[in-house]
């Protein structure tokens, strides 16, 4: 089968993976004891009963479970509530896809009649949260944050754990391959918030780095003016980076070091190494051509992978940091119950999860000419 | 077959070994002999006997830890090879002295193309240009008779067949003119058919290249297609050192002659195999004086305690027994 | 060896194997086929060693697997003391699999029916309906009166609104879980269940002639129970005060027991290897010797453990001490020594092992051992010692080899009979002395010109095969040989038959008489 093909058949069958993912995921927290209204009441216990209700119908949390789905997974009609006109508005709104896409982008008015149908997840809406924002905006507006992390502790991450493995596999069981490996067990072991929080005390409270205070709250100063230039600004977000990104980074840095350690001591062992020695290659040649390639196939997959499970992974460390990212809006709104948010965010998680899974498929096949899908 | 010039390459009582946490494993243990231009010389023995090592101690490729070359000298053209630096020996690898491997399947790297393999030899020992090196190396490929080669040198090692692997990797080994060819096991992972091919290659590329081959292989029929001189090496010693002929004629010490009588012919009818008793001895605490002892029907006391000498039965023809040409 | 009975234990009749290749983005359709054994017929003689002889990819390993029955063949028979036994297996796995597919549906769709559609969403059910049901007093829907909080008052939902939070979903959701169990548990362990069930004989339209297994009853009954505890679990710890009504209890117990048919039928699909009375019977006629030593032992259990198993098995053994009696007499019968029977694979030598496996192998009294590939992997020195010890037993026990082997030599020195293959087609069949003397297809012939021989005297001119062996994946018409033959002509391009050119000297080749004959003037 070709690539082609084969990228075609997983993403068709994802699809039945993603409602099987949808319904599990709704069946849970639909079931979850309290709902947003009970935490409502908490905060207010004046509320009266018909208050409450008014509030879970108006939300459509009175609904059948199934209904809810349905409306979550498809859209809502303007009459919440009313299932009458729900597959009339719901196929007007099908049908005038294609020339409401025309017509806004301006080269063409058809007249498409106006339409209150709110669209649902199939149409990549993830619809309101409780509090009445778009799920959408609100993703759109934290993302960036989290990425911008998870990405700075995976570069991080790579750029040490690789160079590092690949000396410990060339010098195994020397001391600093002792030290490596033993640092990378601390790395793997410690909790994340523990490591977060005795980062905070030691280089923004003690400040034992050469006194200097590190930033340690929120992504920027809360003390901006708004009229510092754009170098300043880098600085100031750069400068808050430091040690979250290190401390998301020390559990990746460690897997991908003891990862690319084990893989390149099986490399080396390979004939062809052997092969590449008996040519006259010099070292540096034979390790970072021949061998490196070869060992980093494993490390790909792992480390693609875990790019799908990042935004799961950084609500510690974003909880700990107070830093502004879904990680932490995400926390958040476990606590209120919102459940459409919490619905938009494990889906947002499984795609990336999916979608990192083929990518890393594809990746393989293009680093290992062996691999046919 | 007579040699009569200095011989290309000679072994002097190597020694090499292996320091596991179980101990000193003596894999390769004083080990001399003679191998000059031209001349093709089968090195037989079983798995474990330390004949791979002796070839890699040749290039000084022993995987150090936990191996070492612990004593002897390699003579090559006259410098011992065990006394160059790192930096020579890069230059004698792959250039004067070529290897090639049992497993064609594992010898060449899968994620890299042919093209990219074989012109890296040539460019990395020899002054040319790219295009230069790319026509070398089409030309290298059919010699070796790789049909299209022109086109299948942009390929990946994996789409070729296990003999054309084993071609490709010839192609290689010889892509620098080398004085020497060290193949170990070459046509072991081979079928019968192909076995043949590569070893008729091998054969004429030496003759017409008037290279020195050390063959190594544990099939005695192998040897006798190809080798001039033999050497049969058991238990990190070598045990039996003369001619071809010499060697199925008139096998001198009783290891090579129970080998001989053990093996299954095509060419005749044997009613029962020979059959060498108990099992290939640890290296890490070889038996006393002759290390073939436990196993020899014809040990006595002294062969327990002392260890053999190598008695010259005939002009170049040597047993490592105390009672060469006597039995 | 001596004295042959011509008697055929195993005859095998146009035997073939092929392996499909499926493309495609969603259904996956057969594109070709690796014709991994192609129309092969020979029949094996009681206490003969027949070897089976060809080049990597010819299919010789193939056919030894199919004779054991480790792989189903596509088409033809294998007949083992007059029964045919090709067809152990592939029947009942078809049946099932229609079987399973139906009983799959038939839980799905009750599964859906029970739980998943709310009353309302049935035409003509609403709830006007359904007031007037309630108000007459009618039991006839099976659902639950619940205390409404909204409107204070007793309340019909649907069929399956168990609690308030609507509660129905937690209920499939655990449903779900407890189906999931229940196919595991019976995939895992119940393996004699399906037996038992005499739907499957009233599908088979035959009388039983399996047994009835405990492990099957115990099993569904094992099943039944834990999914009701399950489900009990699911209400008590969910803290709902709901105890379901008589037409709700007979629903859920015949959901559950489809349930459990489906998942114990379920298993046996993808399961071609089944392990009823008649297969048993016939493991214990022939056995299997590995090519690798080191990884065809367990290296968990001891050599007592492996050889014994056997015993077990086919309870060949009544108590302890007569089992270690028979274990210790098969180690002196391969020549291992009585102190090595609580070790472990590792602890041995290659050699050692391979006498291990023949070891295993000879524990049930087999009659007939396929060996594959036998002294391969072993040392120079060690293949001496385990031929002969091949030798020895089959003069002593009376057995009957096939040995699969590349090695001519091997070949020679062991066979009685000999047959070629290549790719997936025999060549030629004839006995040894025959066939090493006269070999009359050009493929044996160019064969054995390629087995370098251990004498330097007899160098010779070798027929050296032009290019690789070609890919058994959808072969070209006509001779498999053709392209590599120095004698192809186009009549080539016709498919040759096997036919008695000698006494009991089968070929495969058009020109074999001529060949043999211009052969005969040359020399």
């Amino acid at each position: 089968m070709s690539l082609r093909n084969y990228v075609i058949r997983r993403l068709l069958f994802s699809i039945p993976l993603f409602l099987g993912i949808s319904i599990i995921l709704f069946a849970l927290m639909i079931n979850a004891p309290a709902d947003y209204v009970d935490v409502l009441r908490l905060t207010n216990p004046t509320m009266s009963p018909e208050e409450a209700a008014n509030i879970r119908h108006n939300l459509g949390l009175d609904r059948e479970p199934m209904e809810q789905y349905i409306l979550w997974l498809l859209g809502r009609n303007s009459e919440v509530g009313d299932w009458g006109n729900f597959f009339e508005e719901f196929a007007n709104f099908v049908i005038f896809i294609p020339f409401r896409f025309i017509q806004d982008t301006g080269v063409l008015d058809f007249g498409v009649p106006d339409s209150n149908f709110e669209p649902g997840f199939i149409f990549g809406n993830m619809g309101r949260s409780f509090t009445g924002s778009s799920i959408n905006s609100i993703i759109g507006a934290l993302a960036w944050e989290t990425i911008k992390l998870q990405l700075a502790s995976l570069l991080m991450s790579l750029m040490i754990g690789i160079p590092l493995g690949i000396f410990s596999a060339r010098k195994p069981y020397s001391r600093l391959d002792n030290l490596g490996t033993t640092l990378a067990l601390f790395g793997v072991s410690m909790p994340v918030f523990w490591t977060g929080i005795m980062f905070i005390l030691l280089f923004s409270d003690y400040k034992i780095f050469f006194g200097i205070r590190f930033p340690a709250l929120g992504s920027t100063s809360y003390t901006l003016t708004g009229n510092e230039g754009a170098i300043e600004l880098l600085v100031d977000e750069l400068a808050h980076m430091i040690l979250p990104t290190i401390v998301l980074g020390l559990a990746g840095t460690a897997l991908v070091l003891r990862l690319t350690r084990s893989s390149m001591l099986e490399v080396l062992r390979q004939d062809y190494i052997l092969t590449a020695r008996s040519k006259g290659l010099p070292e540096r040649l034979v390790i970072y051509k021949h061998a490196l390639r070869n060992a980093l196939l494993p490390v790909v997959t792992v480390v693609g992978l875990s790019i799908g499970f990042l935004l799961a992974g950084a609500a510690l460390t974003e909880t700990v940091f107070s830093w502004p990212g879904l990680g932490r809006e995400a926390v958040a709104r476990i606590n209120l119950r919102d459940y459409n948010f919490m619905m938009g965010v494990n889906m947002l998680i499984a795609i990336m999860v999916i979608v990192s899974n083929l990518v890393t498929d594809i990746t393989y096949a293009f680093l290992d000419p062996r691999i046919r899908y | 077959m007579t040699f009569a010039e200095e011989p290309l390459l000679e072994l002097e009582h190597l020694k090499t070994q292996f320091f596991t946490e179980d101990g000193v494993v003596k894999a390769v243990d004083d080990v001399s002999f003679k191998l000059h231009r031209g001349e093709v010389l089968g090195l037989v023995g079983e798995s474990g006997c330390g004949k791979t090592i002796t070839s890699l101690s040749i290039l000084k490729l022993v995987p150090t830890p936990p191996g070492k070359i612990v004593g002897g000298k390699v003579m090559f053209n006259g410098e011992d090879l065990l006394e160059l630096s790192e930096e020579r020996m890069r230059q004698i690898r792959g250039n004067e002295i070529s290897m090639i491997f049992q497993d064609p399947m594992t010898s060449l790297n899968p994620v890299f193309t042919v093209k990219n393999q074989i012109l890296e030899n040539i460019k990395l020992h020899q002054d040319v240009s790219e295009d230069e090196a790319l026509e070398k190396g089409i030309e290298l490929m059919q010699m070796v008779g790789i049909p299209e080669a022109r086109r299948r040198i942009n390929d990946y090692p994996h789409l070729f067949s296990g003999g054309m692997r084993q071609r490709v990797m010839i192609a290689m080994a010889l892509s620098c003119n080398p004085q020497m060819l060290i193949a170990d096991e070459p046509t072991t992972a081979l079928d019968v058919t192909i076995q043949a091919q590569v070893l008729d290659l091998i054969k004429d590329l030496q003759e017409d290249l008037n290279m020195a081959v050390l063959y190594i292989t544990h099939n005695l029929g192998v040897i006798a297609e190809i080798a001039d001189n033999v050497a049969v090496m058991y238990a990190g010693n070598i045990v039996e050192y003369t001619d071809v002929n010499t060697i199925y004629d008139k096998p001198d010490h009783p290891y090579t002659r129970a080998l001989l009588s053990s093996i299954p012919r095509m060419d005749k009818k044997i009613s029962r195999l020979g059959v060498i008793r108990g099992t290939v001895p640890n290296l890490i605490t070889p038996p006393s004086g002759c290390r073939f002892h436990p196993r020899c029907p014809y040990a006595t006391e002294k062969c327990s305690t002392q260890v053999p000498p190598y008695v010259e039965i005939e002009p170049s023809h040597f047993s490592f027994c105390h009672y060469a040409a006597t039995l | 060896m001596a004295n042959l009975t011509k008697t055929p234990i195993i005859s095998v009749k146009n035997l073939v194997k092929l392996f499909p290749i499926r493309e495609g983005i969603i259904r996956q359709s057969v594109v070709g086929n690796v014709h991994a054994v192609d129309d092969i017929t020979f029949d094996v003689f009681k206490g003969e060693t027949f070897g089976l002889v060809g080049e990597s990819g010819c299919g010789k390993t193939t056919t030894g697997r199919m004779l054991l029955h480790l792989l189903e063949p596509t088409s033809g028979s294998v007949i083992i003391n007059d029964r045919d036994v090709t067809r152990m297996g592939k029947e009942f796995v078809r049946t099932n699999f229609v079987y399973s597919i139906l009983m799959i549906l038939t839980g799905l769709a009750f599964l859906f029916l029970t739980f998943l559609i709310p009353a309302r969403f049935i035409p003509g059910i609403n709830g006007t309906f359904l007031n007037s049901l309630v108000d007459e007093g009618s039991v006839i829907i099976s659902g639950a009166y619940i205390f409404n909080d909204a409107t204070s008052e007793l309340e019909l939902i649907s069929f399956a609104s168990l609690t308030r939070n609507w509660p129905n979903l937690s209920f499939i959701v655990a449903l779900l879980f407890i189906w999931i169990f229940t196919f595991t548990i019976t995939t895992f362990i119940g393996t004699g269940m399906f037996l038992a069930s005499p739907l499957y004989h009233l599908l088979n339209k035959r009388p039983p002639d399996f047994p009835t297994t405990k492990t099957g009853v115990i099993i569904a009954v094992f099943g039944v129970l834990s999914e009701w505890v399950l489900m009990f679990l699911v209400i008590i710890i969910g803290g709902r005060p709901y105890f379901p009504d008589i037409p709700t209890l007979i629903i859920t117990l015949l959901g559950s027991a489809i349930l459990i048919i489906g998942g114990v039928v379920w298993q046996r699909i993808d399961k071609n290897e089944p392990l009823d009375k008649k297969m048993r019977a016939f493991r214990k006629y022939i056995q299997l010797i590995f090519q690798d030593p080191y990884s065809s032992l367990n290296p968990r259990m001891t050599v007592y453990d492996i050889i014994s198993e056997g015993l077990d098995l086919y309870g060949l053994a009544y108590n302890q001490k007569e089992k270690e009696q028979k274990v210790l007499e098969l180690m002196d019968l391969v020549g291992l020594a009585p102190f090595h029977i609580y070790r472990y694979p590792h602890e041995f030598s290659g050699g050692q092992r391979q006498r291990i496996g023949i070891a295993r192998a000879l524990s049930v009294n087999p009659q007939i051992i396929v060996a594959d590939e036998p002294v391969s992997a072993l040392d120079v020195s060690i293949r001496a010692q385990i031929l002969n010890l091949l030798d020895d037993l089959q003069n002593t026990l009376g057995l009957t080899y096939i040995v699969v082997a590349h090695d001519l030599s091997v070949i020679r020195h062991v066979s009685d009979r000999v047959a070629v293959m290549y790719v997936g087609k025999m060549m030629e069949i004839a006995d040894t002395d025959e066939l090493f003397l006269r070999p009359l297809h050009p493929y044996t012939e160019a064969l054995m010109s390629a087995v370098p021989i251990p004498d330097p005297k007899t160098r010779k001119e070798r027929i050296i095969l032009r290019g690789d062996v070609p890919t058994p994946i959808n072969p070209q018409p006509g001779c498999r040989f053709k392209d590599r033959c120095n004698y192809a002509k186009d009549k080539c391009n016709q498919e040759p038959t096997l036919d008695e050119v000698f006494p009991g000297h089968q070929v495969a080749c058009w020109f074999s008489k001529e060949i043999y004959s211009s052969r005969g003037e040359a020399s």
